[in-house]
């Protein structure tokens, strides 16, 4: 409550601790109510674009420096260069970002002409000897990054920084290694770091808008923050972070306006409230939702991504198996597959042994195993549990009890309570002879439950799980392999869990069928399916999969460790040349990014302890800037960072770019804090109802200068220090890189 | 908050603006000086204390009418007050003690957990040592009752295994007491919260007729000792925060302590109870960013309050749980199955400890344990399965239990420039050489001949160091099975001259051809390996390694036999308690986090977090035969689902007060802008003064306003907003850290959570009537009817789940099936459908 009370308290009383610095400009308390257009003179105005330039002229440069090199496939460039291709080609693919920026990448490889006939196997796979245009691929991913720089520099003039502090942040996101490595590779980030500072951007320009509420550029700023919100969640699911801390401070100001003092009626709150609820809820969805619109325009063909996908999605792509299934009558003998390891159910007329290594005992009854090749011995008849009533030329359904015979061996496929060869846990499968009593019949009956494709057993789009009857085990069987006395193939055992993705089988052939019975029985027609159950199944896989992504990987690291940069991950190496790229932040501008956000911490701290004893260090527009702008985008870091911590899959460091740019606009706006006497004030619009208001100018003193200019170098030498590792450009020789390891864990190749 | 504490200060300091409400605000100004329990209908008054109160019980809208005939009323009114609450604590007492003592026999076998604690209790008994994740204070007090009930502590308590003539009878019972406890503490607490007498015995009642917390009281588990303790502390949480306003007094002492002695107890039994003092520390963390506001206390005042917080909120709790452990190290002075988790010096000292035997000093050719100095470090192990991936090699691991497998033989080197003797080992006409530092081992394991092996292969789990492996065989092999061994430090007395000594040497070794060093992982093997530690070869440079050290690659000669050293003469070991304190702290930290669930596997008692608070799961705490004797462990669902919507309504309701609050009506606005007009016509103070007198301005409304609207009073909404600090503020501490958590979780993980939904669920109820009935004529009618529906909806519950809750024979479906209420219950079927909620 302390927060709001200020703000408040700054509305009602004139401020008196700031005498007007400007002469000219002078607001005395009788002056009648002259309204301020801005505090800038038009000299600043053309300085401020001075350095403007000058700075998007070095980010271009930073980024664009040998572009070229190296030609060959680096890191995740195998995947979202695998991606575009895909576009170009229309073939269905999968993964967990949603579309919006490999759709980017598609795009501008259309515009120069490039087909999609590479597929990025190989990280090292060498572009100019397959023909494919990758600079321009990469130039689009560079341009954006170089974007960001003068973003990152208006966002800070537009929150209302001296000059200097607005250079300083953007000096330090120039020159930052992982920026410039990241941003000038076919990698997603330097999109989502784009339109996170596009979000960021037009939030502040919206939030000056404030005085003249449903103004038309009150809208435009409003809907615009709405689109760069959407366009980021586009891009990666972590653009969510970017919502919430626009949505934190949105949140915030609705209170504030519902505070009666604000002299809202209920009705004019509830306007407000709406207008948000369009610009920041609505329209971001609908935009959102059109990529994946556009995603599944474009992606028409059947294609990799098609396993991922439910049987109904499936269908729905050309030339998908799908549409060639047909349905399974009982006496048909079919071939069983795993869904998720392509293995078919498998018999032999082999035994498991009697003895296994480990002392067990099997039952010694016939090998029941899973084999990936195709096999007399894959073909099992299917029959109806009732002897009586055979149900001979009935189709299967859905919950029926059946048996199921090895042709090859006549035998009944059985599972019984005796341990699995590798699992002990687990049920072993085997087989019964024909020839024998049928004492062991209720042994081999088992429930097919069709999990999807309709509610009758179909070839190709059935997925099913075959539940024991008598003993409530499902037919599974996972990569292990057996022994040599199995013949190295998978083993196939009874899993007591049955809700397990990996009980699915599906039937993928009736053997026997002629051509012309397919032809008649199959529909080959795609079929369609509405957007937004194609979209509801797309999304919840994007996220169970991102979930999933729990694999450790060598290069993968903990978020604790990010800030302080104590790990890297290596990109890219070429043997002959021992040249290499290391993905690692600049090292020096890092560390003192971090001692900035504890500066933060620290002063806001002690400003929150010694107002609480009655004592207001802070000069009022100095304390408001503190608190709302570079608290901002300390909210900023905290929201784009700390929720990493909760993530249970593999993390790199890359995941700490959009953070790392808000921190480095914290160091700069730190630095102003430190150095600079006052603030500029005020920076907003002016409404109609606006009180006059005084006007203020910050002193920046040389020694601010002086300051930022050491910080700059700093940086800068860092920078070009670690260059050799973020370009690729240039081998180190082994003593160099020994000398550029300031942390024993930065493990570099080529180091010995 | 804020604005309130400082209204109360600038009261008497501001005189021109509240002249003209002086007659009104004295009157609300009296509840910070004097008692609450003097105009506070709810607060709990004792019986024999009512003669000492020798003023009439002020109130501030009847005093001034007619004093008089109020004080009678009110005065008689306190002493049928007094009286019935006395009456009600004991009802509730007596019917908790039935519910909970009765038929505590029907099973006759050792019931689910029981296997576990009631085996620890032995354990204590026996005097063995043992290792289990959980402090020990609570398994102490198991073995205690298994003391008084005369138990020689010889039955092993495995699961389901009927009981052989032992007074289980009574540890049951002993258990169960702490589970009658927690009914009153309950009503008491209510009673501190301020609810009304009538919610107050339904937040008891809720306690005491949820049949999770009747079920889990009755056996030899802990949860109801966690349980009581939790409920304890935040008994002396309310309790200390009704005196606040009397700071330093006797009373205030004693509750303090008794605070600090309750979070002390309840962490020393499971680590759940450092949930509830978290609760406690941010309680008073607030409670002292409060005072920090108050400018009218003296600095010294200040400073007292804070020591006084620090001495028994943070320095009691830490020395009870630390005396636990020292007690716990007292009794258990007899070798036992936990000793593998210790260190090897602290077994040493163990009576009975083989290690009694150890020759002194390590030559060639002896055999012997290795111990990992790593907190949590097992012994040096290998097996006969395989690496799956790398060299497809023979496995060494790091293993937790004593076993054969962890033994090795040092052997001498085969290359004879280091070593002119290339025997077999255990050759008697071997020369006999004690190892010194720097020289070169083989590692024989000794029940596979394999000999400890490291190459240029990546470890299987930590992909960026050396994989270690079993390799070879006696008389075969090559130089990467060798080790040069590294003394870091010698633990006892003995001249530190590099001399290999079992148990007290600590040394490392290193790689004769790789220069890495052999070292223990942290995270386990997958299934393939058992799940055991992970052992690699360290090959990052070491900093003056010898110094500070990596623990991890650091070892120990734990066990040692060797027919052809002498028996040394007895030593007396020495074993420091605290690295005792700290390593076994650290074990049951790492292995808390190892229970975790194999995704291959599914425990069918297992959970998770998001099924407990719609109770989508029971437990069955026994076989579920047609014929056994059957509980099932199930909340009451009544008091579970209300009490999870009232999380909802309490928050839903916390946000429509606060921007009620947040917007007064026209006039009050109004009212505020004239004021702040003349205040600004007058502005004639300074900075600080003109900040206090606006947010003085501020908090008029909400005072001055309340009577004549039907806005909650400040005092009413510090009360609310108090009870949801604790209960919500309680509730989100002990249950959403289980959805971080990575081990395996049970339905009674939720049960300290679910008290605060039911405290929350009583103060709903009874807030919603008082706000609904102020200005009703069927006053009386509504709350009677409101109540009698609660009630009867929990006890009908109760009554209904009572056979699942005391057990049942037959077939469970017989019984059961009406009672299946939601399809996720296994209480039939064996077969649950997974559920999300």
């Amino acid at each position: 409550a302390t927060g709001s009370e200020s703000t408040l308290r700054q509305r009602s009383t004139v401020p008196k601790h700031t005498p007007p610095t400007d002469s000219n400009t002078a607001a005395t308390e009788d002056a009648p109510k002259k309204v301020i257009k801005s505090v800038f003179t038009s000299a600043e105005k053309t300085n401020s674009l001075i350095a403007l330039a000058g700075l998007t002229a070095l980010a271009i440069v930073s980024r664009f420096y040998k572009i070229n090199e190296p030609d060959e496939v680096v890191f995740d460039e195998v995947h979202f260069g695998k991606f575009a291709s895909y576009y170009l080609r229309g073939s269905y693919f999968f993964d967990v970002h949603p579309p919006l920026a490999k759709m980017m990448l598609a795009a501008m490889g259309y515009f120069i002409g490039y087909d999609g006939h590479f597929l990025f196997d190989n990280i090292g796979d060498k572009y100019n000897d397959n023909n494919v245009p990758y600079i321009g691929l990469r130039a689009l991913p560079a341009f954006l990054g170089a974007m960001t720089v003068p973003l990152v520099y208006m966002t800070m003039r537009e929150a209302g920084f001296p000059i200097l502090t607005c250079a300083l942040a953007a000096f330090f996101v120039i020159f930052d290694n992982m920026l410039v490595t990241q941003t000038r590779l076919i990698l997603l980030d330097s999109m989502l770091v784009f339109f996170m500072m596009c979000s960021i951007y037009s939030y502040v320009r919206f939030y000056k808008t404030r005085n003249n509420p449903f103004s038309l550029k009150w809208w435009s700023w409003m809907i615009a923050t709405g689109i760069s919100i959407a366009l980021t969640t586009s891009v990666k699911m972590v653009g969510l972070f970017t919502v919430a801390t626009i949505g934190v401070a949105v949140i915030w100001d609705l209170w504030e306006l519902l505070d009666i003092r604000r002299r809202l009626t209920m009705q004019q709150f509830m306007n407000h409230f709406y207008a948000r609820a369009i610009g920041l809820i609505l329209i971001p969805v609908v935009v959102y939702l059109f990529w994946f619109y556009v995603h599944f325009a474009i992606l028409i063909n059947s294609g990799p991504g098609d396993d991922f996908m439910s049987t109904e999605f499936q269908e729905t792509l050309k030339g998908n198996t799908m549409a060639d299934g047909i349905y399974v009558k009982y006496g048909d003998n079919i071939t069983i597959r795993h869904k998720d390891t392509s293995v078919y159910l498998h018999s032999h007329a082999h035994n498991y042994p009697l003895r296994y290594d480990d002392g067990r005992i099997s039952s010694a009854g016939q090998q029941v195993t899973g084999y990936s090749h195709e096999d007399p011995n894959n073909l099992w008849q299917i029959y109806s549990d009732n002897v009586e009533n055979t149900k001979i030329g009935n189709q299967v359904k859905d919950k029926d009890v059946i048996r199921l015979l090895h042709v090859a061996t006549s035998s009944w496929l059985l599972a019984h309570d005796v341990a699995s060869p590798t699992m002990t846990t687990n049920e072993e499968i085997t087989t019964y002879s024909t020839n024998e009593d049928g004492s062991r019949f209720n042994e081999t009956t088992f429930q097919i439950i069709l999990e999807s494709g309709g509610d009758k057993l179909r070839t190709m789009a059935s997925n099913f799980k075959l539940l024991h009857q008598s003993t409530k085990v499902a037919i599974w069987t996972h990569s292990q392999k057996l022994p040599d006395w199995g013949f190295e193939q998978q083993e196939v055992n009874g899993n007591k869990n049955l809700v397990q993705k990996s009980n699915l089988w599906l039937s993928d052939n009736i053997e026997g069928k002629n051509a012309s019975e397919i032809d008649q029985e199959s529909s080959k027609a795609v079929k369609t399916r509405s957007f937004i159950l194609k979209f509801l199944e797309l999304q919840g896989k994007m996220i169970s999969h991102n979930a999933g992504l729990t694999d450790s990987h060598p290069y993968q690291s903990s978020p604790i460790e990010w800030p302080f940069l104590v790990r890297g991950i290596s990109f890219w190496t070429e043997n002959e040349t021992r040249k290499q790229i290391y993905l690692i932040g600049n090292p020096l501008g890092m560390w003192i990014a971090v001692a900035s956000l504890a500066v933060i911490i620290g002063v806001s701290g002690a400003d929150l302890l010694s107002r609480r004893r009655g004592f207001y260090p802070l000069n009022q527009d100095v304390q408001k800037r503190f608190y709302y702008a570079t608290g901002f985008f300390f909210i900023g870091w905290i929201f784009h960072y700390i929720p990493f911590f909760l993530m249970g899959r593999a993390l790199f460091l890359h995941h700490y770019m959009p953070a790392l740019v808000f921190s480095y606009m914290v160091l700069a706006a730190v630095h102003g804090f430190i150095f600079i006497e006052g603030v500029d004030g005020p920076i907003s619009d002016p409404g109609p109802e606006t009180r006059p208001r005084q006007l203020q100018r910050a002193i920046v003193p040389v020694i601010a200068y002086a300051t930022g200019i050491i910080l700059m170098a700093i940086h800068l030498g860092s920078f070009l220090f670690f260059a050799p590792l973020s370009y690729g450009t240039s081998a180190p020789s082994v003593a160099g890189l020994a000398r550029r390891k300031f942390l024993p864990q930065w493990d570099y190749h080529f180091a010995k | 908050m804020t604005g309130e504490l400082r209204y109360r200060h600038t009261q008497q300091t501001t005189t021109h603006v509240v002249e003209e409400e002086r007659t009104t605000t004295t009157a609300t100004t009296t509840w910070t000086t004097s008692s609450l329990a003097d105009i506070d209908y709810d607060y709990p008054v004792k019986l024999h204390k009512l003669h000492l109160q020798g003023h009439p019980p002020l109130n501030s809208l009847n005093v001034e009418n007619n004093g008089r005939v109020v004080f009678d009323k009110a005065r008689l009114a306190r002493i049928v007050e007094a009286g019935s609450s006395t009456v009600l604590t004991l009802i509730l007492t007596g019917l908790s003690a039935w519910t909970r003592y009765r038929d505590i026999l029907s099973t006759n076998n050792v019931t689910w957990d029981e296997a576990h604690f009631g085996k620890f209790g032995s354990f204590y008994i026996r005097r063995q040592h043992y290792f289990d994740v959980h402090p020990p204070l609570a398994k102490m007090l198991i073995g205690l009752s298994g003391i008084l009930a005369g138990y020689d502590g010889s039955f092993d308590f495995d699961s389901g295994a009927n009981y052989p003539d032992i007074n289980y009878r009574f540890m049951r019972l002993f258990n169960a007491t702490f589970g009658v406890v927690m009914v009153p503490l309950a009503f008491w607490t209510a009673r501190e919260l301020h609810m009304s007498r009538t919610a107050s015995t339904f937040a008891a009642a809720m306690v005491l007729m949820d049949n999770a917390y009747l079920v889990i009281s009755r056996y030899i588990l802990l949860d109801s000792m966690l349980l009581s303790s939790i409920f304890f502390v935040v008994l002396c949480l309310t309790k200390f925060r009704n005196l606040r306003d009397r700071a330093f007094s006797t009373k205030w002492w004693m509750w303090l302590s008794l605070m600090g002695v309750g979070c002390g107890a309840v962490s020393s039994m499971k680590w759940v109870g450092f949930f509830v003092t978290a609760l406690v520390g941010l309680c008073t963390v607030e409670d002292l960013w409060d005072l920090l506001g108050d400018l009218q206390m003296s600095m010294t005042t200040y400073v007292m309050h804070w020591i006084s917080r620090t001495l028994l909120l943070i320095f009691l709790p830490i020395a009870i749980y630390i005396s636990c452990f020292i007690a716990h190290f007292r009794i258990l002075s007899n070798t036992g199955p936990g000793d593998a988790y210790m260190p090897s010096l602290f077994q040493a000292n163990l009576n009975g400890s083989e290690f009694s035997k150890n020759p002194l000093e390590i030559a060639y050719g002896s055999l012997v344990t290795i111990k990992s100095s790593a907190h949590s470090g097992g012994l040096l192990h290998s097996h006969v399965q395989t690496y799956p991936q790398g060299s497809k090699q023979q496995q060494v691991t790091i293993y937790h239990h004593k076993d054969h497998n962890n033994q090795w033989i040092l052997t001498r080197s085969r290359d004879s420039e280091v070593n002119h003797l290339n025997d077999p080992p255990n050759n008697n006409n071997e020369h006999l050489q004690i190892l010194k530092s720097g020289d070169v081992v083989r590692l024989v394991h000794e029940s596979t001949g394999r000999n400890l092996h490291s190459h240029r292969i990546h470890s299987s789990v930590t992909t960026t160091q050396l994989e270690v492996s079993g390799y070879g065989h006696w008389n075969q092999g090559d130089g990467y099975d060798e080790w040069v061994v590294e003394v870091v430090r010698e633990d006892s007395r003995l001249p530190q001259d590099g001399t290999l000594r079992s148990l007290t040497t600590k040394f490392m070794l290193r790689h004769r051809v790789l220069g890495c060093f052999l070292t223990t992982g942290k995270t386990p093997l997958p299934e393939w390996g058992f799940k055991q530690g992970e052992v690699f070869c360290d090959q990052s440079p070491r900093r003056s390694n010898k110094a500070s050290g990596n623990w991890n690659s650091i070892w120990n000669i734990e066990y040692h036999r060797n027919h052809r050293l002498p028996e040394p003469e007895s030593i007396q070991y020495k074993s420091n308690f605290w690295q005792d304190f700290i390593h076994v702290n650290v074990a049951m930290m790492e292995f808390n986090n190892g229970l975790t669930q194999d995704p291959d596997k599914s425990d069918p008692l297992a959970s998770l977090p998001s099924q407990w608070p719609f109770l989508a799961i029971g437990i069955r705490m026994n076989n579920w035969f047609d014929s056994s004797f059957k509980v099932y462990l199930l909340g009451n669902p009544i008091v579970w689902w209300s009490g999870t919507v009232s999380l909802g309504v309490f928050v839903a309701t916390l946000a429509w007060y606060s921007v009620v609050r947040g917007r007064q009506q026209q006039q009050q606005q109004q009212q505020l802008l004239e004021q702040e007009k003349e205040q600004q016509q007058q502005g004639q103070n300074d900075g600080n003064n003109d900040m206090q007198e606006i947010e003085h301005l501020q908090s008029q409304p909400s005072s001055t306003i309340a009577s004549t609207t039907t806005a909650m009073s400040l005092e009413e909404w510090d009360r609310f907003k108090f009870i949801g600090k604790i209960t919500l503020g309680g509730w989100i501490l002990h249950y959403l850290p289980s959805f971080i958590m990575g081990r395996v979780m049970y339905l009674h993980h939720y049960f300290p959570a679910l008290y605060f939904t039911i405290l929350l669920h009583a103060f709903l109820i009874d807030h919603f009537l008082r706000r609904l009935t102020q200005r009703q004529q069927h006053r009386l009618l509504v709350k009677t009817l409101v109540w009698g529906v609660a009630f009867a909806a929990v006890t009908g519950a109760f009554i209904w789940f009572w056979p699942a809750s005391y057990g049942f024979r037959g077939p469970a479906g017989d019984t059961m099936r009406n009672r299946q209420w939601r399809a996720a219950w296994d209480i039939v079927n064996p077969h649950k459908p997974r559920t999300f909620m």
